[in-house]
């Protein structure tokens, strides 16, 4: 167990497993920080873009990263009319935090449900033509999917990253994260603003979505299995931290890669929530807080 | 509350009483026993949750220790779960003091992830801990009984437990603790310049609010008579008794009573006469519909339309 | 009454108080004045207990405050209204006021409680509006709730955080009165954080001023009129020497 190769290997697949949680987590966090809502349903807009990047292959045989063509527009306008209809009801409710967290559960039972309607429960697998290739560093395996998963997420982070530190809208939206009063008393539009940040999450996620189908085999209930991960990533690395939600996510995908290696199967998950729970009575904030 | 609305309420109970003697449907008793169920724990659960602000997302460990803590008492001491339901109540009370403490620290989103992990850690540990039967459960060896009396036995006593629980919550809701608990959920910080001891208060709330989920616990290990994690540690009825809480209103002792039984109903007919998947969207839309346009929950709701404050 | 020692207060680099001494005498009306990120409010978090200071103590009635959690300085007889008004929103009226004399005067009985609750009421001139919800209040009616919701718990001393702010001229004089009211009929000490000076020229004893967290004047309401580092703080070194200025402080 102690073998150097495993453990390299089991940190790497870890590593590129967490450039997803990072990706996926940075979209939780974004709309969780900026507009305080917690999209219970994020993880399985995520499952519905990988959904389409499969039936894209299968039926027409378009490349996953094509399927994005379709899926991240959508999504986007999916996350805009959702904002605009649904969340900005809630956002006058008495309890944000409560109120959206219960909308949006609401929200991933009938995204879940439907897809199970439509598409069976049956695990799905994206398996390109070049998918069973593998880059070899020494004896440690590097499979490509998981290294065009990673790669798709770095790229998503990079768009978000650029999107809020070099556009006006981008500026508008952090604007408003740290001050939502001084923001609109400088003219900014909160609703429009809101509603392109929701947007732009739920873009984020089908990107992370399809990212993630690179790597592992999904189901409509996936969703559930991803949430937790994102909780685990976001409150590590602070609510409204990209970057911290990004090294976050990296991390977590190290710790999940290297527990694989060192203990028991069943015991992982434990030791995750172990950790997230500890984390949470130390130090809720996150360990990256700016 | 109305004198009328007790008179029907104080009716119901009696009638439901009766109801076995009518020699029902098997399949309707057990839906019944389950409607019980859910309002004992959507109704305590609301001690915490509802009255004090802090949803825990946890709680179905409470039940979960009930269950396996009479289970136990049986399978090695011999004693009764009719008898043992009562310190499995004080157990799931005492690890509720115990995480309570720690975890009441934090607030809002923090605190209902905290308890969320903490259900899921209980669930994987009982699951890998040969001691506690692992992931194969523990099989109780009990009397041979006929399976509508033991049926109708357990719709009684969990019909009775469910009446004295929304009692006791109504109870707390219009005492000193209510009032304190009221004050901490609008402000925590005012709650402390009203010399409210608000961490005192919330741990009292959140071990009374497991107390009644572990006695129902105990005695659901009769019930069943099989007691395997995923049926008493399962995070989806963690998170229904949220809903349910949520759903009917948290801020009085009618929300999570008519929470619990309308969705509960809800469920059973939609399950029963559409397509799963397609009865749970339904389900789900409700929970948005609610949300947007009655957000206090339901009870609040009809109050508003009825003219009260 | 209330005493503290070399209060200092940091948030990471920023200096918020530094080494502040101030005292309360038994039975006075005392100002606390100063521009916006003086410190004032800081200075009333720590003396009820939110915050902790970096250095320094807080004395009340002679023992050491400074550590203490807030619901046990409340208990000990200090409390306060807070700057923007926090009413509890779904709780009538009544009931605020109820929470606060049931836990801050230890009743046991609810109807007790809301009997000594309206009294309050009465007193603050807001019992007919005890059955409604706090949070459909106008704002002077949160003001006066946030006094009695603070004088429901019997305290000794009261931390008025700016409470005139936002009043017209006639509910000014009201508030003024009633100031005088509470320490008269109740004879409670008051501590308050003020911008609007006629209520803190006509109330107060004494008036401590701060500027950037350090106290540049403490004495009575003439005297710190007129004190140039006062005036300095407020409008600036210029206005300082100019005689005129003082009559712009009346």
């Amino acid at each position: 167990m102690w073998n150097l190769v495993v453990i390299l290997q089991s940190a790497l697949s870890g590593l590129l497993l967490g450039g997803v949680f990072a990706l996926l987590g940075v979209g939780f966090s974004l709309s969780w920080g900026v507009m305080k809502v917690i999209n219970i349903s994020h993880a399985a807009f995520g499952i519905l873009a990988a959904y389409i990047a499969y039936w894209g292959l299968t039926l027409y045989g378009w490349d996953p990263m094509l399927s994005l063509l379709v899926s991240i527009p959508l999504l986007f306008f999916s996350g805009l009319v959702l904002h605009r209809f649904l969340i900005q009801k809630v956002t006058r409710a008495r309890e944000i935090v409560v109120a959206s967290m219960i909308l949006t559960f609401g929200l991933a039972i009938v995204l879940e449900n439907a897809m199970l309607f439509a598409w069976a429960p049956d695990e799905r697998l994206i398996t390109t033509a070049y998918s069973s290739r593998a880059l070899f560093l020494g004896e440690v395996i590097l499979k490509v999917s998981n290294l065009i998963g990673f790669g798709l997420s770095m790229a998503g982070i990079g768009g978000i990253y650029f999107f809020l530190y070099h556009t006006h809208t981008g500026k508008a939206v952090r604007a408003t994260w740290q001050d939502p009063e001084g923001a609109a008393l400088q003219g900014i539009p909160l609703n429009r603003v809101s509603m392109i940040a929701f947007g732009l999450a739920i873009a984020s996620a089908g990107a992370g979505g399809v990212a993630m189908a690179y790597m592992y085999s999904f189901n409509p209930p996936a969703h559930n299995h991803w949430l937790i991960f994102l909780f685990l990533v976001v409150i590590v690395g602070g609510v409204g931290s990209v970057i911290g939600t990004a090294v976050a996510g990296l991390m977590i995908g190290l710790i999940t890669g290297l527990s694989g290696a060192f203990l028991p199967f069943q015991w992982i998950n434990v030791f995750l929530f172990g950790l997230l729970m500890v984390i949470l009575l130390i130090k809720p904030e996150g360990l990256f807080r700016k | 509350m109305a004198k009328t609305t007790k008179l029907s309420l104080i009716g119901l109970v009696f009638l439901l009483a009766l109801f076995p003697l009518f020699q029902p449907p098997i399949h309707t008793l057990s839906f019944l026993f389950l409607v019980f169920l859910y309002i004992i724990l959507a109704e305590s659960w609301n001690l915490i949750g509802g009255f004090g602000g802090y949803l825990s997302f946890g709680h179905v460990a409470f039940f979960g220790i009930g269950t396996y803590t009479s289970a136990l008492l049986f399978q090695k001491l011999g004693l009764s779960p009719f008898v043992g339901a009562f310190p499995a109540g004080m157990m799931a009370a005492a690890v509720a003091a115990m995480i309570g403490y720690p975890c009441l620290r934090l607030r809002g989103p923090y605190f209902a992830v905290v308890t969320l992990c903490f259900a899921f850690i209980m669930d994987l540990i009982v699951k890998n801990w040969w001691f506690l039967g692992g992931s194969e459960g523990i099989h109780l060896k009990l009397v041979e009984m006929e399976i509508r009396l033991s049926r109708s036995i357990f719709y009684e006593i969990y019909l009775g437990l469910a009446a004295v629980t929304v009692i006791f919550v109504r109870w707390v809701e219009h005492s000193k603790m209510g009032l304190g608990l009221s004050a901490i959920r609008e402000d925590e910080e005012v709650a402390q310049t009203l010399c409210i001891p608000t961490a005192r208060l919330k741990l009292q709330a959140f071990v009374l609010s497991a107390f009644f989920p572990g006695v129902a616990g105990g005695l659901y290990a009769y019930y069943i008579s099989y007691v395997h994690p995923d049926v008493v540690f399962d995070i989806s009825v963690s998170i229904l008794i949220v809903l349910m809480a949520l759903f009917g209103g948290g801020t009085s002792w009618a929300g999570p009573l008519v929470g619990a039984a309308l969705l509960s109903i809800i469920n059973e007919l939609l399950s029963t006469y559409i397509k799963p998947e397609i009865a749970r969207m339904i389900y789900g839309a409700m929970f948005v519909a609610v949300i947007l346009f009655m957000p206090d929950g339901i009870v609040a709701f009809v109050k508003r339309k009825r003219g009260y404050a | 009454m209330l005493k503290g020692t070399g209060i200092t207060k940091r948030f990471g680099g920023l200096v918020a108080l530094a080494s502040v001494d101030f005292e309360v005498a038994q039975g006075s009306i005392v100002g606390l004045i100063g521009p916006n990120g003086s410190g004032k409010t800081t200075l009333f978090n720590l003396i009820s207990g939110f915050l902790k200071p970096e250095e320094g103590q807080i004395f009340f009635q002679g023992e050491a405050i400074t550590r203490l959690k807030p619901y046990e300085i409340a208990t000990l007889g200090i409390a306060r209204t807070f700057q923007i008004v926090r009413p509890l929103k779904e709780m009538t009226a009544l009931e605020n006021v109820a929470a606060g004399v049931l836990y801050g005067r230890k009743k046991g009985d609810i109807a007790e409680a809301k009997r000594e609750a309206l009294e309050l009421l009465r007193f603050t001139g807001l019992d007919s509006k005890k059955e409604v919800r706090a949070g459909l209040l106008k704002l002077a009616d949160r003001k006066r709730l946030e006094v009695t919701r603070a004088l429901a718990i019997g305290p000794k001393l009261l931390l008025l955080d700016e409470v005139f702010a936002g009043l017209n001229q006639r509910e000014i004089d009201e508030a003024i009165e009633l100031i005088f009211r509470i320490r008269k009929e109740m004879g409670i000490t008051i501590f308050m954080i003020e911008h609007v000076m006629k209520a803190i020229m006509r109330t107060c004893d004494r008036i401590l001023a701060l500027h950037f967290g350090t106290k540049v004047a403490d004495g009575p309401p003439l005297e710190v009129a007129h004190s140039p580092k006062v005036i300095e703080a407020y409008l600036g070194t210029a206005y300082a020497e100019d005689r005129n200025v003082e009559r712009l402080l009346r």
